[in-house]
């Protein structure tokens, strides 16, 4: 190859790539240069002088980490002339190094340490200065005592790359320090808590504080398994001494980890988590035995299904749970107590853009963070990335470094749409018409791949429809020019890579055949929609099964034939099942019995009081977590549930990469699937498997987990678009959304039990207004409000959300309450609420909590 | 972006700016880039110092992370961050002042005015500072007053002289 060039390096020929760092060339080649300031990830400043190296017919000693390789090149890296050099430079920094190794966290993972034991440097020749600073010790997750600290400069450099950028050198000469404008403590300065500057700190400067006096280095297990949170479904490292996390990291420790994933895993550690099993007795929940809660659950839902029959028994799952948990969760419901009522949360946080979207794009709806981060044109549409899906964000924020246009599609203001080159901020709830639109220009401007789009059968049907729509009807709709929507047209359809990223949970299944279409018209099927999901197995959970409608491998309940019978070795029940939704309507008359695990369907639901109603008139509720949520203070037993932490099995997130999950810690009471076959073993339906593994061959037997399945036809969808959610009227003015936040998850359930909690105000439980619809209402940050809708009310905080247009509310989806004001309408194809807007009234004041 | 909460200067401290100051005085450095250390010092010199919102224009303006701007400011010792009195003392301790007795005079001072070297008085009057040398060591020991070097080293009378000023120029 002609862009190779051959260095020598300690007497050892090399061929490399042009353009190589001389210290990226001796890596090549075994040889391990000493480095303090430089990072495989992050551009070199060449700032730390400790990489010094000898090249042959050079003046003096080069930095390694900046200067590139040419060919015939002979470096030396290890000759007396380096070592003294390094030497010297090395008795500089520790003479602005007052450590004390002893009490160091970092003693034995210091590189300062290493290189100055491997130099014999027993004291600094020169006199010691102390910086005097104090120790920054104001927030609960990152210790910063910059006496420690040697200028390197990793951290700004990282904070600039994948953080919020709030770091930097301030001042000059020996009173040189790294510290956030005005030098005020982190959660003032719009940290967002990433923690990579953490992972790349070469010294004592920045330490975990959950790690400080906790364990050594050297006493570290570590466990490589899978963030519990959203459905990136990032690799963790936890570090344990002793059953007790002490840090969790990226594989590699450049590697991008959000706030949640790097210290929002204490709630695994909380006083709150249930440790032994529940049974009520005189109406309060006692704790008991394993064998007598599994004994009582057993003889219940025997007595009811001989009652009412298999049918008045239902389950619901959570998103979080294993494969292997949710493949026996559903084959205990079919085949254990006989029924199809089984569901899970991925009802509610966007199913469709796993079946639907799936079966008309395939391939083309799997994309990779890498694709993300090549990518050359990205359109967001209602993704609010960093926040809901922080790992997707940073690709994004990469992509943007590399060069990536970036066309967002929100209401609102978000970190991405800051740094978009176009935002559109249609009218809320009107996506589905700039969707339109935006095909409508594509076709115009002659964007579209006309080759592709002849292949499509119902392109002139397609075609059609939109031409049935009128631009002024759009611009009327999203009350967004045109030309906006003219210009992301042209951004997207004269990009070479593209994606368009969307949130599965925000965006209606309408608008998900939209993009699809987006992506069909301009002949993009290959990595070209990705749907972020929230939920950690997401799409494990809808490929398990546990989806009222579906069997395992995503088919449907009545095309499985006899297929899983034989296995089961049970008959398997004629209806197709009853939905989430279905069963709470149900619930008292024809559902008597409920086993809900790993899911808080109470707070959860929309409509939360009927909700909480129709549970209360159940026979028998029977709820597996790992906290006293809402739902399992109602229920009849509790039985502990594992953390994701404290589980072993296989999720698969959202680029559909199945990836392994390991125990950390030990569960505290038993692991998930070992509670469900012993009842289903008590319910003379023997669930034999001595491990997890076990479940995890039935599985691949049954329904592997395909690569990639091609497709050669391709339908458009055509759609009709609408508004799907509550119109503010005359008596409910304001639009609400629920979303998601940089430091609350989900149902709020793990980060209310996490020290993530403080960075939120009120843990979440607030309402967000913009500032001037604040000040027409004559609120101010904090003040207490009512919060009124059609189905309930609350009274919650304000706080002020510059990022929301006028008329708009936002709430945190981890909001105690959020359930309360949500429309419980379902959409009769989907079986799904549409919540995603609500319609709501605010008046002052009312006790906050 | 109109939002004038300008205090009176003498009153408090804390000084609050109009933002739309700053856009006023960045616009001219519009389209163009290297231009940090101008802008700087057109603020600094319009307020006396560099208030923070201002930095946060700056920074918006500019395209820059916030902590860069600060990065930038602090490493040069001619930038402040804290509001200046309208009179700046500086008393030199060079060597040559310093043999020469500037330490006493620094004293006196600090206790007139209730202030250590590098504060400001809260009535926002006077600032006081150290340099380490003037380049007049003829005259050690040196006080400079609003850029002049004093012949006076009575600290009394430094500050009576420099009230009466301010009084008369009030009148």
């Amino acid at each position: 190859m002609s862009d190779q060039v051959t260095v020598t390096i300690n007497g050892k020929e090399i061929k490399v790539p042009e353009g190589t760092l001389i210290i990226q060339a001796a890596k090549m080649a075994g040889i391990d240069i000493p480095h303090l300031c430089y990072c495989e990830c992050l551009p070199s400043t060449g700032s730390c002088r400790v990489c010094l190296v000898e090249v042959e017919g050079g003046k003096g000693l080069v930095a390694s980490c900046a200067q590139k390789v040419k060919n015939g090149m002979v470096v030396d890296t290890d000759t007396e002339k380096v070592r003294e050099a390094r030497r010297f430079v090395l008795e500089l920094i520790l003479s602005n190094h007052p450590g004390d190794c002893m009490s160091c966290d970092k003693n034995g993972a210091c590189d300062l340490q290493k290189y100055a034991y491997e130099l014999g440097i027993e004291k600094t020749s020169f006199s010691m200065k102390d910086p005097g600073y104090d120790v920054d010790r104001s927030n609960p997750f990152i210790e910063r005592n910059y006496n420690l600290c040697i200028l390197c400069g990793r951290c700004v450099r990282i904070c600039k790359q994948q953080g919020a950028d709030i770091i930097d050198f301030v001042k000059r000469g020996m009173v040189t320090k790294v510290a956030t404008p005005m030098d005020r403590p982190l959660q003032e300065s719009g940290c967002d808590f990433c923690g990579s500057c953490l992972a790349v700190c070469p010294v004592g400067a920045l330490v975990e504080v959950d790690r400080r006096f906790c364990g050594r280095e050297w006493e570290m297990k570590e466990t490589k398994t899978v963030c519990s949170y959203c459905g990136c479904g990032c690799e963790l490292v936890f570090s344990t001494v002793d059953g007790q996390i002490m840090r969790a990291t990226g594989e590699v420790s450049c590697d991008y980890i959000c706030s949640k994933g790097r210290f929002g895993w204490d709630f695994v550690e909380s006083s709150e988590r249930i440790t032994k099993p529940l049974i009520k007795k005189d109406g309060v929940l006692t704790e008991s035995t394993y064998e007598e809660a599994i004994k009582v659950v057993a003889e219940r839902l025997i007595d009811i299904k001989k009652k009412h029959g298999a049918n008045s028994i239902g389950g619901f799952m959570g998103a979080g749970n294993t494969n292997e948990v949710a493949y026996l969760f559903q084959k205990f419901l079919r085949a254990g107590i006989g029924t199809n009522n089984i569901d899970s949360s991925a009802r509610f946080l966007g199913f469709p853009a796993l079946i639907d979207l799936y079966e008309a794009l395939r391939d083309g709806a799997v994309v990779s963070m890498k694709d993300v981060e090549e990518a050359d044109v990205l359109l967001l549409v209602n993704a609010d990335l960093t926040a809901s899906y922080p790992r997707v964000g940073a690709s994004v924020k990469k992509a943007i470094l590399n060069g990536a246009k970036v066309v967002v599609i929100d209401s609102k203001k978000t970190e991405i749409s800051e740094l978009a080159d176009l935002h559109i901020e249609p009218q809320v709830d009107s996506e589905e018409f700039v969707l339109s639109g935006i095909l409508k220009e594509l076709l115009e401007e002659n964007l579209h791949d006309e080759k592709f789009t002849k292949k499509c059968k119902n392109f002139d049907e397609f075609k059609k429809s939109l031409d049935g729509l009128k631009v002024e009807t759009i611009e009327k709709e999203t009350k967004t020019s045109k030309d906006f929507l003219k210009e992301a047209a042209k951004l997207y359809g004269e990009g070479k890579k593209t994606i368009i990223l969307f949130g599965a949970e925000t965006v209606s299944s309408q608008s998900m055949g939209l993009i699809a279409d987006i992506a069909l018209l301009t002949g993009r099927t290959k990595a070209s929609v990705l749907p972020c999901l929230l939920s950690s197995n997401l799409r494990g959970t809808i490929y398990m099964g546990a989806l009222a409608g579906f069997y395992p491998g995503a088919r449907r309940a009545n095309e499985i034939g006899n297929d899983f019978k034989k296995i089961w070795e049970r008959d398997l029940p004629d209806e197709m099942g009853l939905s989430a939704m279905e069963m709470v309507e149900n619930m008292g008359s024809s559902v008597l019995g409920m086993y809900i695990v790993g899911a808080d369907p109470v707070a959860q639901f929309p409509n939360s009081s009927k909700v909480a109603k129709a549970f209360s008139s159940l026979d028998f509720l029977v709820v597996q977590d790992v906290f006293l949520t809402e739902t399992a203070k109602m229920a009849d037993v509790v039985l502990p549930g594992a953390t994701l932490a404290e589980s072993n099995g296989t999720v698969v997130n959202l680029e559909y990469q199945t990836k392994e999950v390991k125990a950390a810690l030990e569960p505290l009471a038993k692991p998930d699937w070992e509670t469900i076959a012993d009842l289903s073993e008590r319910m003379d339906y023997t669930m034999e498997y001595s491990s997890e593994k076990e479940i995890a061959k039935e599985i691949k037997s049954l329904v592997p987990i395909p690569k990639k399945i091609e497709k050669n036809t391709y339908d458009f969808i055509v759609v009709k678009p609408k508004k799907s959610g509550e119109e503010p009227d005359g008596k409910y003015p304001y639009a609400l959304i629920v979303g998601e936040t940089s430091f609350g998850f989900y149902d709020g359930q793990r980060t209310r039990n996490s020290k993530l909690s403080i960075l939120e105000l009120n843990k979440g439980n607030y309402a967000g207004f913009n500032p001037e619809d604040a000040e027409s209402l004559s609120l101010k940050e904090g003040d207490a409000v009512l919060i009124s809708s059609r189905r309930g009310k609350i009274t919650t905080s304000v706080k002020m959300l510059g990022s929301l247009p006028k008329g708009l509310l936002f709430m945190p989806s981890c909001h105690e309450e959020r359930g309360v004001l949500a429309s419980d309408n379902v959409d009769s194809k989907l079986k799904s609420p549409q919540h995603r807007l609500i319609a709501v009234s605010v008046s002052k004041g009312g006790a906050s909590k | 972006m109109s939002n004038c909460v300008c205090g009176t200067k003498k009153e408090e401290k804390k000084i609050q700016i109009d933002v739309d100051d700053v856009h006023k005085l960045l616009k001219k450095y519009e389209g163009k880039t290297g231009v940090l250390v101008h802008a700087l010092q057109d603020v600094q010199e319009e307020f006396g110092f560099l208030p923070e919102e201002s930095l946060e224009v700056i920074a918006d303006e500019f395209d820059l992370s916030l902590a860069h701007v600060y990065g930038v400011a602090s490493f040069y010792a001619h930038f402040y961050f804290t509001p200046r009195g309208k009179n700046i003392i500086k008393v030199c301790t060079g060597t040559a002042c310093y043999v020469r007795g500037s330490k006493l005079i620094l004293e006196g001072l600090e206790e007139e005015l209730g202030i250590k070297a590098g504060e400001t008085t809260d009535d926002l009057e006077f600032t006081l500072e150290t340099v380490s040398c003037v380049g007049c060591c003829a005259l050690a020991p040196v006080v400079v007053v609003n850029e002049n070097v004093s012949k006076e080293r009575n600290p009394k009378k430094i500050i009576s002289a420099l009230k009466n000023k301010g009084e008369e120029n009030d009148e």
